[in-house]
């Protein structure tokens, strides 16, 4: 799976790391149980700080995303909690990307084939 | 000696300016992944773009060829020049002045691609950084025994002469044992063994290039571009060991400076057909992968005249070269800096020693006797001898019939001065012009044997009436 980091980007690097692997889960490029890199070998791979790595590791622990030991490393979980509903921070980013998608002419077609294909399945 | 000097230099030089010519300004650019220090895109291949870019490299290689010529026929000259401090002199500046110079169509020639991309409107991916989560930390050729192996082997000639050195054990016919000579000359290579060896470990662990969104067509491009530049450095130990174990050998047995030149003469040419060898498998990778190269991270924007890196958002401290093979490193990383202070502290301490021994070849030896003193001076007073401390003195009047090797200090055709081996008697102290043949040999009551003369024969010669009668 292919990390994209931007580091002009307003969003701070540990949460385009922590946003990208979570995309990763849902497409299915990272599947469960599937071991992640150490922090350190991440960092060093992206050139980034060790402790940028273990932040979103750590959010991603919390999330319940990866869970991590000191024997295996991180790895993906098995069974993902379904929580059933979309967090109010998404539910936010959802409506700004839909109202921009409005004010910029998209069609409501378009946005939901975009969704579709997301979703998957 | 010194005409074998300037042949040594003359294949140094013609071999890495072919090299440059070859490889830095290559004309079959769109097989390469960066054209004159600038990463290589589709959009450069397009026709009208194409044109454009064959004329900057086929502009750059022709300058390069040029300088190339004009180096070959400068080399020519120096090798006509007599006496090894003018052919130290003059080569160390030629090799300066030829790096600097070699370099200059590929700056010119970065330039121009780079205002050629900017008026192409293609901005460069500031910030923009691909990582292949499966592949972190886990792309490796380097196996440690591989280079543990020859750096064990190489270290039991280093530990021999050593032993011999410190007399654990003798040889016969070999005059120069406690001198430490050979100790010095092999376990240099050794240690040149272990730089190599940590500099493979800095390559294998060098980050890896994402090309595709294929993560196993990654991990094999990462894996054979590693493979060959660990192949490259054991290749580089193996030689280490070779010439430590050979020259250790030689001169276990029979010392010979012809020996020492010649065994260095081999190890420089194995030396450059192992780097050839690394060049091929190295475009043969590249080909390969060039087809399956679909993604880009393009951060030309932190190349400084395509040669020098420095990006301070990146912690990485070793990059892949873009000019030459090999890695470099980040400049904006505190060791990359400290790796360029040394790297200039280094050529100012070569240019500084050609000022020195300069000096010593243009400044004349004197002794004198003063104030029951006998003194040695050259731009100071080097050996104070006190009448008291004399036990013997000897008037000889051919220093060249004695067997001299010098171990440390200056040895040039007109002064022989530090510590050197005479006759296998170790620990000599000389200071002497080896072209005025007459010298004193003076044995202190300590034991400490000096070989002195002064700037003439005359001089000499008075000084030793002056101790006689002391």
């Amino acid at each position: 799976m292919i990390i994209r980091i931007d580091e002009l980007s307003d969003v701070p690097i540990y949460q385009q790391i922590r946003n990208q692997i979570v995309m990763g889960i849902s497409s299915g490029e990272l599947e469960a149980g599937e071991q992640l890199p150490t922090v350190r070998a991440l960092a060093m791979e992206m050139g980034i700080n060790t402790m940028t790595v273990s932040k979103a590791y750590q959010l991603l622990k919390t999330e319940g995303y990866i869970m991590t030991d000191r024997k295996n490393g991180a790895r993906i979980r098995s069974e993902i909690e379904k929580q059933g509903r979309i967090s109010s921070g998404n539910r936010s980013e959802l409506k700004r990307i839909v109202s921009e998608a409005r004010l910029s002419g998209v069609p409501k077609d378009e946005l939901i084939k975009l969704v579709n294909e997301y979703y998957g399945g | 000696m010194y005409a074998v000097f300037g042949w040594i230099m003359f294949l140094c030089i013609a071999s890495v300016l072919l090299f440059n010519l070859f490889y830095v300004y290559p004309l079959k650019w769109k097989e390469k992944k960066f054209v004159l220090g600038v990463k290589s895109r589709k959009e450069f291949k397009e026709e009208e773009t194409a044109k454009k870019i064959d004329e900057i490299v086929e502009r750059t290689h022709k300058q390069a060829m040029m300088i190339t010529i004009a180096c070959f026929a400068i080399s020519g000259i120096l090798l006509l020049i007599k006496g090894m401090m003018m052919q130290t002199f003059f080569w160390t500046l030629f090799v300066f002045i030829t790096i600097i110079v070699d370099m200059i169509p590929y700056i010119l020639g970065h330039s121009a691609l780079m205002s050629l991309k900017k008026s192409l409107g293609i901005k460069s991916g500031d910030g923009i950084n691909l990582v292949d989560l499966k592949l972190s930390g886990k792309v490796h050729a380097l196996k440690p025994v591989s280079v543990i192996v020859p750096n064990v082997l190489g270290f039991i000639p280093v530990i021999t002469a050593l032993l011999l050195d410190l007399k654990f054990f003798r040889l016969d016919g070999n005059k120069i044992a406690g001198s430490f000579l050979t100790t010095l000359i092999i376990g240099t290579f050794w240690f040149m063994g272990i730089l190599i060896t940590l500099f493979a470990f800095v390559m294998d662990n060098m980050r890896n290039e994402v090309i595709s969104s294929d993560s196993d067509v990654n991990a094999n491009y990462n894996r054979a571009k590693k493979k060959n530049a660990a192949d490259l450095n054991i290749g580089f130990i193996w030689i280490s060991v070779i010439y430590t174990v050979i020259t250790a050998g030689g001169f276990f047995f029979y010392y010979s400076e012809m020996l020492m030149v010649g065994a260095l003469v081999v190890y420089m040419l194995l030396m450059f057909v192992d780097v050839f060898v690394f060049i091929h498998f190295d475009k043969k990778i590249e080909a390969r992968y060039l087809k399956e190269t679909e993604l880009l991270t393009d951060d030309d924007e932190y190349w400084i005249a395509g040669m020098f890196y420095y990006n301070p958002k990146d912690k990485r401290m070793n990059v892949e070269k873009r000019a030459g093979v090999g890695a470099t490193v980040n400049f904006a990383h505190p060791g990359g800096k400290i790796v360029g202070i040394i790297g200039i502290g280094g050529m100012l301490l070569a240019l500084g020693s050609l000022v020195w021994l300069g000096l010593l070849e243009s400044t004349p030896i004197s002794l004198r006797v003063e104030d029951s003193k006998v003194i040695c001076h050259q731009l100071r007073d080097e050996y104070v001898i006190p009448f008291d401390d004399i036990d013997s003195a000897e008037y000889g009047d051919d220093i060249l019939s004695h067997t001299v090797i010098r171990v440390a200090g200056v040895g040039m055709d007109t002064l022989l001065k530090g510590n050197f081996s005479v006759d296998g008697i170790n620990g000599c102290t000389l200071f002497l012009n080896p072209q005025e043949k007459e010298y004193i040999k003076l044995v202190t009551k300590s034991g400490q044997i000096y070989y002195i003369g002064g700037g003439s024969a005359a001089e000499t010669f008075t000084a030793m009436g002056r101790i006689e009668h002391r």
